[in-house]
């Protein structure tokens, strides 16, 4: 049988506030398949995001397994986690999170610079990852000089210029109007559908949500629905 | 991670908070500026001293019987130089007549000399020793080695004067010199110029372009007296000359004043020393204020780009890079704050020894009233070895400012960090 994109088994995730334990995730359960589209709705606090940070080895699970293409964070160091970061995950988040001293070509070669690559080849990939995005001509302008929608699809071009095997949004739509958001859904549907990559969105927005093949709904950190 | 990735991100960090990066780097300028300056013009100026001491008289120690003080006073005479010509490394001394007020005749004008006027000074000295007072010094026109006692050997200037009233005197003229003894009776000599001297400059002594030297035989039969007012002993080689200042003083006592250049020296090099240890405690005393205003700056740095940090672990950044992000930022403050510094320290070495360019002698010179003072040829000494020095320990001063802000911003977790408002 072909390995899962990535596998839940009863995971955990307990934050410490202090002295107060706040469950996140509490034994939840999830199997994504490599190349799928999935939706993961669900209201507020109901631990879409930390499914996601655990889904992208931003962070280890408390309790139970994680595997990322079939490898398990919570036996790797932190240098380790970097790494498969920088190599297989893509993230994509609402508040887009480019960096606002450099210019959009800048932001995209990021990811590549720790991979060592060279400067001509890191140009390349950058400019073909925002040519993708139909960014290719803003590229000198920093974020600030860009609208949200194209800020959004910056850090869309700097998620997959690593061709990564999963992209990871979370809400990537919720700080856009419904046109540019219309226009980050399909880029990142026709980037699942023509790049054979993962993604998992998380959304409120039922629009968004819409393409996907799979969605999934969570409440109180574990999933309630699926369809 | 290129070291340049690292480098590129650091500097467009530093860009885009202009105004604290650049105050943070002025901060940083005052130490190296003040330690180069510091260090570069003590050196020089020592250089400079001992290479003036050379040309006045690293090994001639001047002796003087101070006026004045009745039975005590010690009076130079054949009899006590005699003494003094014992003391073990004296290779030979000097008796010296100076004299102040007479009134020259020569070539029809009449000059009367005072102590307060810029015409000649008289010298009765061996004219053989001129050539250890004033090292180097040369002769233009005639010989030293004229014999009698009836003869002159001038200075450039009072050949050629510079004051129109002062006649032209040649080799040949006659020079009368007329002066009141102590008893009040009238004597008068007259000398023929035998010797003109080359331009000289002002020697730590006495100026010898302006003065008329006569042989000491000359001097006596002028002045009618047995006591010389000064001395030069002249010592075997510098190295006496400490050894033989104080037999001097021993034998003598403190009523005869002994000044040597070689004295004179130390004891500027002394202040001098002194000045620039107190510019080098205040450069390090900045130096600990930019570690501070670094450490300051970097935190807050780290604090406003928590979420940059998030960023750059979501994306992959190690640990490492985040910790090399933040020190070479740290580091960059300080190599560009070393670097204006060094610049500073470079021009401000041209002025921190303007105190001590001007150096006096202790005493008046013979036959004036003023001391002498003559400026010394000064070059602070900046070496790529000072220069690299200084930069080095900026560089470090920011490192180690930077150490604990970029700790804390390589621990962040990403997750954390991504959370940070
Ligand atoms: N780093 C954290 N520290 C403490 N509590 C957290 C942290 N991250 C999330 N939480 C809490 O965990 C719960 C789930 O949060 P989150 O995964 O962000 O939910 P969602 O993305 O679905 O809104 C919330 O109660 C939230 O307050
Ligand atoms: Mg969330």
């Amino acid at each position: 049988m072909e390995q899962p994109a990535i596998k839940f088994e009863n995971v955990w995730k307990i934050y410490k506030l202090g002295r107060v334990e706040v469950p996140a995730l509490r034994g939840l359960n999830i199997e994504i398949k490599r190349g799928e589209h999935v939706a993961i709705m669900g209201p507020s606090g109901s631990g879409k995001s930390t499914f996601l940070h655990l889904a992208g080895a931003l962070d280890r699970p408390t309790r139970g397994r994680v595997l990322i293409e079939g490898r398990d964070p919570s036996k790797m160091s932190d240098e380790e986690l970097s790494r498969l970061r920088n190599e297989l995950i893509g993230f994509v988040f609402q508040t887009f999170n480019l960096i606002p001293r450099l210019t959009a070509l800048e932001n995209v070669m990021l990811p590549l610079a720790i991979k060592g690559v060279n400067g001509e080849e890191r140009m390349r990939r950058a400019k073909e990852a925002l040519e993708m995005v139909g960014l290719a001509r803003r590229m000198n302008h920093r974020p600030i000089e860009l609208s949200g929608g194209e800020q959004q699809r910056v850090a869309i071009a700097r998620a997959i210029v690593t061709s990564p095997r999963i992209i990871l949004a979370d809400e990537p739509t919720g700080n856009l109007d419904s046109a540019s958001a219309a226009e980050v859904v399909d880029l990142l549907t026709r980037l699942n559908r023509e790049l054979g990559v993962t993604l998992v969105v998380v959304t409120h927005n039922p629009e968004t949500a819409a393409p996907a093949k799979r969605i999934v709904r969570m409440r109180d950190g574990v999933v309630y629905e699926e369809n | 991670m290129r070291l340049l990735d690292i480098l590129y991100l650091a500097f467009s960090a530093l860009r885009s908070r202009k105004l604290r990066t650049i105050l943070t780097i002025l901060g940083m300028t005052i130490g190296p500026a003040l330690y180069v300056a510091a260090i570069a013009s003590t050196k020089g100026y020592g250089e400079s001293l001992t290479r003036s001491l050379q040309t006045l008289g690293a090994n001639v120690i001047q002796i003087m019987s101070m006026p004045g003080r009745g039975e005590s006073r010690v009076e130079l005479t054949d009899k006590t130089l005699q003494r003094l010509s014992e003391i073990n490394g004296v290779a030979a001394v000097v008796p010296i007549y100076s004299i102040s007020s007479a009134t020259v005749r020569v070539k029809g004008a009449t000059v009367e000399l005072s102590p307060m006027e810029e015409t000649y000074r008289i010298i009765a000295v061996d004219l053989k020793y001129l050539d250890d007072i004033f090292k180097g010094l040369q002769i233009s026109e005639g010989n030293l080695s004229g014999t009698g006692s009836s003869i002159a050997v001038i200075g450039a200037k009072v050949s050629k004067p510079d004051n129109p009233d002062l006649p032209q005197i040649n080799l040949g003229d006659a020079i009368t010199i007329e002066m009141t003894a102590s008893g009040g009776e009238k004597r008068a000599i007259t000398v023929r110029v035998v010797g003109i001297l080359r331009e000289y400059g002002q020697g730590l002594f006495f100026n010898p372009d302006t003065t008329i030297f006569i042989p000491l035989r000359a001097g006596k039969r002028l002045t009618g007296s047995s006591a010389y007012q000064q001395a030069l002993v002249i010592a075997k080689d510098e190295s006496y000359v400490q050894q033989v200042q104080t037999e001097i003083t021993n034998i003598m006592g403190s009523n005869l004043r002994t000044f040597s250049p070689q004295q004179m020296v130390q004891t500027i090099q002394q202040a001098m020393g002194q000045f620039s240890t107190f510019l080098a405690s205040i450069s390090f005393m900045s130096f600990i204020v930019a570690f501070l205003a670094i450490m300051t700056t970097m935190f807050t740095s780290v604090t406003e780009r928590v979420r940059e940090i998030g960023i750059l672990k979501a994306v992959g950044f190690r640990t490492r890079h985040i910790l090399g992000l933040f020190l070479t930022e740290a580091a960059l403050i300080g190599l560009m704050g070393g670097l204006l510094g060094i610049i500073a320290g470079i021009v401000g070495a041209n002025f921190f020894y303007l105190p001590f360019s001007n150096i006096r002698a202790p005493f008046g010179q013979p036959g004036r009233g003023q001391a002498a003072t003559f400026s010394l040829q000064i070059t602070p000494k900046i070496t790529p070895d000072l220069l690299l020095a200084t930069l080095a320990m900026a560089v470090v001063i920011g490192l180690l400012a930077g150490l604990i802000p970029a700790w804390r911003a390589a621990r962040y977790r990403p997750v954390e960090a991504l959370r940070y408002e």
